[in-house]
């Protein structure tokens, strides 16, 4: 028996009517953009702002020989837009020694910044665990590597992604 | 072996299976804090990584949007109290069979041997055979919640009235049952429990060998209601069980109530106490009225009639009430008189000496 994890896969077919981008595209969208910008409030902008342009230009999308891939670059593009007019904030302190687990966390945006904080790669391991569900297996056929190195990758990312959020308390 | 470090112990909670790490967390409390703690930390990052309410309101808005009713230059965020009809039908749909079981926390098998940990979701459209490892909470795809002993066996198939038919085979399972108008059904080997809302405990108990007629008679499952009402039956019978109340299900009896509300209980308990203490002072009484009777005897018999200055027994008839037991010669020759008077305060006995 399989684990069925989210989100399922969706194979190419050309959904191209605005309500089935939406449908099928969604969680894809938000992925991409959440593993360029990190900040989950800026990934939701990045999101709408990318249906909005697949709605303006739903005829392209039509023509496009991977809907999914065109999907993707428009959202990867917006988010890439909306990353450089973002304001820069101030980079957490980041704690070098091994921080505890984070908790139910006071401050969310401190999470939010710290999530930020991470490289892209680190962020793409954490998103594929926690908003995709992957297991270990999974994301090292994602990502083409073998699972132990992705687990250990994944430990190096949290451990980084504390070190942000405790250092960024002081 | 040694504490292990958090990057073992964060591999191991996150999946990557290690047999040596799976007996040392179970006997020390340290690493099991620990494990829990980086738990913890999946459910923050996966709740605030990808908020489902934050989500579902910005799909809904675009869908509306994607749909034609409304344009606006100004972005879709501001439209998320309007999208909140929408949203309700988008609840609907997760609600409906299909929607996702996910595993929220601790560890479970399945059946084909693997070793899941939370978070974890499952489509609800195939059929799960679910066992607890340790603890492990579940939110079914209807988002009524269940929590698992510790080997506990829980099978999920696609089913009845909410999509779901619940089984648990083995061991210990508390379902709080999300309201809806429909019943979620819950099966056991010896019956079935239904609940539209509320909160139970289901414990199955297993038939053992050379257990006590106890042990025997209670084989099937003990259902406990802390909430709602919950129906349980059989294929002898149906009854309600109310909040407080526990109850049996046996495969060849109907179903049996086995305790009153707590209040009734306690009520029960008071007026045991006060019949036991009012026995206790009758038996006291009891006791002494026995001794003076002994006593009595044992003076009456020191002069038993026919012997040598024995007692002459004689009553007076002649007064209402009265009767006199001389021993002796009697009269004015010396002997026991006692007299016995019956009056309404019981018996009076008085003994006069004559020398």
């Amino acid at each position: 028996m399989q684990v069925d994890i989210r989100p399922l896969k969706v194979e190419p077919r050309s959904a191209s009517g605005p309500t089935e981008l939406v449908e099928e595209y969604f969680m894809d969208v938000y992925a991409a953009c959440f593993r360029i910008l990190g900040r989950p409030q800026d990934a939701e902008d990045a999101t709408q702002e990318t249906f909005l342009a697949l709605f303006r230009e739903k005829e392209k999308v039509a023509a496009a020989a991977s809907t999914r891939a065109w999907v993707l670059a428009i959202a990867r593009n917006t988010a890439i837009s909306l990353l450089r007019a973002r304001r820069p904030a101030a980079p957490l302190a980041e704690e070098l020694t091994g921080a505890a687990p984070i908790r139910e966390p006071a401050d969310r945006e401190r999470l939010h910044r710290a999530l930020a904080g991470l490289s892209e790669d680190e962020r793409h391991l954490v998103q594929m665990k926690f908003l995709e569900g992957k297991s270990p297996a999974e994301m090292a056929v994602a990502s083409g590597r073998n699972p132990a190195s992705v687990a250990v990758a994944l430990c190096r990312a949290l451990q980084r992604l504390r070190g942000l959020y405790h250092g960024g308390a002081r | 072996m040694s504490h292990p470090d958090l990057d073992r112990l964060t591999s191991w909670v996150h999946g990557i299976s290690d047999p040596d790490l799976d007996a040392h967390v179970a006997g020390c409390s340290s690493c099991r804090e620990t494990a829990d703690a980086l738990r913890e930390e999946a459910r923050v990052l996966t709740r605030e990584i990808g908020s489902p309410e934050r989500l579902a309101a910005l799909k809904a808005g675009l869908l509306q949007h994607a749909g034609g009713r409304r344009r606006s230059s100004r972005g879709l965020l501001w439209q998320i109290p309007v999208a909140a009809a929408v949203l309700i039908g988008l609840v609907a749909v997760l609600l409906s069979p299909g929607g996702r079981h996910r595993i929220t926390d601790g560890r479970v098998a399945l059946e084909d041997g693997r070793i899941v940990a939370a978070p974890m979701e499952l489509t609800s459209a195939k059929t799960w055979q679910l066992q607890a490892v340790g603890p492990a909470r579940l939110r079914m795809s209807d988002r009524s919640t269940v929590e698992l002993a510790a080997g506990s066996s829980l099978s999920l198939a696609p089913g009845g009235t909410r999509g779901i038919q619940a089984s648990l085979s083995a061991g210990r399972a508390t379902f709080s049952v999300a309201p809806d108008s429909r019943r979620l059904i819950v099966c056991s080997p010896a019956g079935r429990v239904e609940a539209a809302d509320g909160k139970f405990d289901l414990r199955i108990v297993a038939e053992e060998s050379g257990g006590t007629p106890m042990k025997s008679v209670l084989a099937g499952a003990i259902v406990t209601v802390f909430a709602g009402s919950i129906s349980l039956s059989n294929a002898n019978g149906t009854v309600e069980a109310q909040p407080g109340q526990s109850a049996v299900l046996a495969r060849a009896e109907a179903p049996l109530l086995l305790a009153a509300p707590q209040d009734k209980q306690e009520e029960l308990l008071r007026k045991l106490e006060e019949l036991a203490a009012r026995v206790a002072k009758l038996e006291s009484e009891v006791a002494q009225l026995e001794q003076k009777n002994k006593q009595l005897k044992l003076q009456l018999s020191s002069n038993a009639p026919g012997a040598p200055g024995g007692a002459v027994w004689t009553t007076n008839p002649g007064q209402n009430g009265v009767r006199v037991i001389q021993s002796g010669p009697g009269g004015a020759a010396g002997g026991t008189t006692v007299i016995i008077e019956e009056g309404k305060g019981g018996l009076k006995i008085e003994r006069e000496e004559k020398k």
